[in-house]
């Protein structure tokens, strides 16, 4: 596994992880945007349990939906800002490389907020989510959303608009995720049988691909300079 | 009349009359609309449960496979873009997805007035209007992000990278309906879902008023406008390379 | 450029007009009726006639008349076979089992050829009109629980007198009162005219008549005329029982499928599709123009330097 494309992978994936343990700046950003998102849901929506079962899957993804956008677009303007993809740029290294390394750095920071909200949504909506399909549901959904997101991203932060532009162009993409997802999730947690939402999962993974393929493809025409 | 065609050296491009094939096309879409309305609104019988507003589906389903065939230009100028870098894939790209989101519309509108006197509501959040309103919104962000990037370059490749994503949008409102079975809108082309409301029998006057509409609305019509499109794009191209020349001559 | 312009003015010329053309033909529109639309694929009217309360569930029209011991019922039955589909549909009503049907007979009516049986059941006198359409059968029910009477809905085809010059066809109506009575009774059992009361309003052919059978049974009949078709409501008490059982009957019966036009709607449409073209055209005939403009003027303070 010592391969240049690895090793650079590798090695984006470490300079992310260091940078976020010195300043912990995006995962407690958006643990905090999280939290406050579900509070201002549970506030808004005056819920009461049987309710609650319907729309509870449907609060936990747009939080991790929203709260990705913010990761995302400060992953990508760190490195805009400090011409750290410009450096890359300039060494022979296979663009993919850049993709997948920025990719498993932000999928790691979402998918670990993603995570912590599981706990914290089962005490204030009393509904119980720490189950190992949630989990799964919520590891392979949060991979589609990092996919696109990390493309579109490295687009937006290159546009006048920057941040702002990144929810327009990627809602309408993860779509498919967020439907796959909320599907899926509302099943398990109702305890609905297997057979009703084992699909779900699948379609996930299915979407995930796709969307891995694309993105893995576009991305060196995103970054050229 | 003065208009353009692309040179044969790459991202030059030169100035031409209209070609033939253009104006024959144009005949031919006037003709069509006349020649399907004509078959939709008087040939085709009215339809007993539904009254005549069934006769907006005419236009309603046509529309979205023009719309398809107009995103799909978009996909394949992208493609097409990203591996041999010719600008003129590109203004295919951007006019595929400015005709494509004006049928687009169209369905959307159409679907949403037929929706009043059938389900008695103008818009409903059902699975497939939701995923077709998500993939007009889709377009018109196609259209922002273009216009937020000010390098032509860039802009080019972002949006055919775009272009190339947004395409799944699409895919997921023709499939929704056989994978959200809860969904109320009725399927035309095999069965129905159980609870669909709003279906319509294929007797042999709608048939006859369906089948041109769709083959005119799914070809001829995207075709037509956007080759205009692609003549206005190449245009406002030679335009921004006369102002370049120029303000570097000065 | 300047064909399509044309081109397209000509096509919303051509749309104006066919609207016009078509509203003109809208004019002598039928009054509003309010619709119910069952969500298995039916619409009927509303009852708004004394004594009728709206009781319909998602998909299935159901109308009930306390002081008559009625009940109206319309739905869908997913099934092909109309014999089956009545079955299915009267036995979601009634405890009792069918028995033999009293008339079993089909018709053909303006939306399709119905079949009609006619049960009486301990108490319950029903009478159901069966059509198969699509995935499935509609049936329209009449069920009528007194146990002093019994209520039956016939209906059949009038006797044909002869056209007239202008091709109408002439039927007989009180010939199709006696075929309706004959049907019901069977041919068996004889039946003579006691009284009759003409009804007829608004070019609507009504009758309300008293017959006496050969078994000693008094029968009032109320009866309408519409499209060669008699419609007979059968009883064996007042004449206003059958005239109020009749006028519902009739009204969800004649008003299946019928549905309200909604032709505006249509024109609404056909306007919105012509606007956005004209929006995408016209957009495209604008940045024409101001791009030609400009290049004009590029050229000019080129040709300067």
């Amino acid at each position: 596994m010592n391969t240049p494309f690895f090793s650079v992978v590798m090695a984006i994936i470490r300079k992310d992880l260091q940078a976020e343990l010195r300043s912990r700046e995006l995962v407690a950003t958006m643990l905090l945007f999280a939290l406050l998102s579900v509070l201002a849901f549970s506030f808004a929506l005056e819920l009461d349990r049987l309710a609650r079962e319907e729309v509870v899957s449907g609060v936990l993804w747009v939080t991790v939906i929203f709260a990705s956008l913010l990761g995302l677009n400060r992953s990508m303007s760190i490195e805009r800002e400090n011409d750290s993809i410009d450096a890359m740029l300039l060494t022979p290294i296979p663009r993919s490389a850049i993709f997948v390394g920025k990719l498993v750095g932000n999928y790691l920071f979402t998918a670990t907020v993603g995570i912590a909200l599981l706990p914290l949504m089962t005490i204030l909506y009393n509904i119980n989510m720490l189950n190992l399909w949630v989990i799964a549901t919520l590891l392979l959904g949060t991979l589609g959303i990092c996919i696109t997101g990390t493309l579109l991203a490295a687009m937006t932060v290159q546009t006048r608009a920057r941040e702002a532009l990144l929810p327009i162009v990627m809602l309408p993409v993860v779509l498919p995720i967020l439907l796959a997802a909320v599907k899926a999730t509302t099943g398990i947690i109702n305890n609905a049988p297997v057979s009703d939402w084992q699909t779900w999962p699948q379609v996930l993974l299915i979407v995930d691909i796709i969307y891995l393929v694309l993105c893995l493809l576009m991305f060196s025409y995103v970054i050229e300079e | 009349m003065a208009t353009f065609a692309v040179d044969k050296t790459k991202n030059t491009i030169r100035l031409t009359a209209m070609p033939k094939v253009l104006q024959g096309l144009t005949v031919i879409t006037v003709l069509g609309l006349i020649v399907t309305l004509y078959l939709g609104y008087f040939n085709a019988g009215t339809d007993i449960q539904q009254g005549e507003i069934q006769r907006i589906f005419y236009i309603h389903m046509p529309t979205f496979f023009g719309a398809f065939t107009a995103f799909g230009a978009t996909v394949l100028g992208g493609m097409l873009y990203l591996a041999k870098r010719d600008d003129k894939w590109d203004r295919l790209a951007v006019a595929g997805v400015e005709v494509g989101l004006a049928l687009a519309l169209i369905n959307l509108i159409t679907g949403s007035i037929w929706a009043r006197p059938i389900w008695n509501t103008w818009w409903t959040w059902d699975p497939r209007l939701t995923s077709a309103a998500i993939m007009a919104l889709t377009y018109a962000a196609y259209l922002m992000l273009r216009s937020g990037i000010d390098n032509l370059q860039t802009r080019r490749r972002f949006a055919s990278v775009y272009g190339i994503l947004a395409f799944s949008t699409v895919i997921l409102t023709l499939v929704i309906i056989r994978i959200r079975p809860d969904t109320i809108h009725p399927v035309v082309i095999g069965a129905s879902p159980q609870n669909a409301q709003g279906s319509f029998e294929a007797t042999r006057g709608v048939v006859l008023a369906l089948l041109p509409s769709l083959l005119f609305y799914s070809t001829i019509v995207p075709i037509t406008l956007m080759w205009y499109r692609i003549r206005l794009e190449n245009m406002l191209d030679v335009l921004e390379q006369k102002k370049i020349a120029l303000l570097s001559e000065g | 450029m300047q064909k399509l312009w044309i081109s397209a003015m000509l096509v919303l010329v051509l749309l104006v007009a066919t609207i016009a053309l078509q509203a003109q033909e809208d004019e002598e529109e039928l009054p509003e009726i309010p619709y119910f639309w069952a969500s298995s694929g039916f619409n009927v009217p509303i009852l708004e006639l004394e004594g009728w309360d709206n009781q319909h569930t998602e998909d299935d029209a159901i109308y009930v008349n306390a002081d008559l011991n009625a009940r109206i019922v319309v739905t869908m039955v997913r099934t092909l076979d109309d014999e089956e589909a009545i079955q299915t549909a009267t036995n979601a009503l009634t405890d009792s089992p069918l028995t033999e049907p009293l008339v079993d007979s089909r018709i053909g009516l303006a939306t399709g050829t119905w079949t009609q049986q006619l049960f009486s059941v301990d108490d319950i006198s029903i009478s159901s009109f069966a059509l198969v359409r699509g995935a499935g059968t509609f049936v329209v029910m009449l069920l009528e629980d007194n146990p002093n009477y019994d209520v039956h809905q016939v209906a059949v085809r009038s006797p044909i007198l002869g056209t007239t010059d202008d091709g109408d066809v002439q039927t007989d109506f009180v010939g199709g009162v006696n075929l309706a009575l004959e049907t019901f009774l069977g041919e068996d059992t004889n039946f003579t005219l006691t009284n009759s009361i003409d009804l007829t309003a608004l070019g609507l052919a009504s009758v309300q008549s008293q017959y006496s059978t050969d078994a000693g049974d008094d029968l009032t009949v109320f009866a309408q005329e519409l499209g060669g078709i008699t419609y007979a409501t059968i009883t064996n008490t007042d004449a206003e029982t059958a005239t109020r059982l009749g006028e519902a009957i009739e009204t969800v019966f004649l008003g299946f499928f019928i549905t309200p036009n909604n032709s505006n709607f249509l024109y609404l449409g056909l306007t919105m599709v012509a606007l956005i073209f004209s929006v995408l055209i016209g957009s495209m005939w604008l940045r024409y123009r101001n791009v030609q403009k400009d290049m004009a003027l590029v050229e000019e303070l080129s040709a300067k330097e």
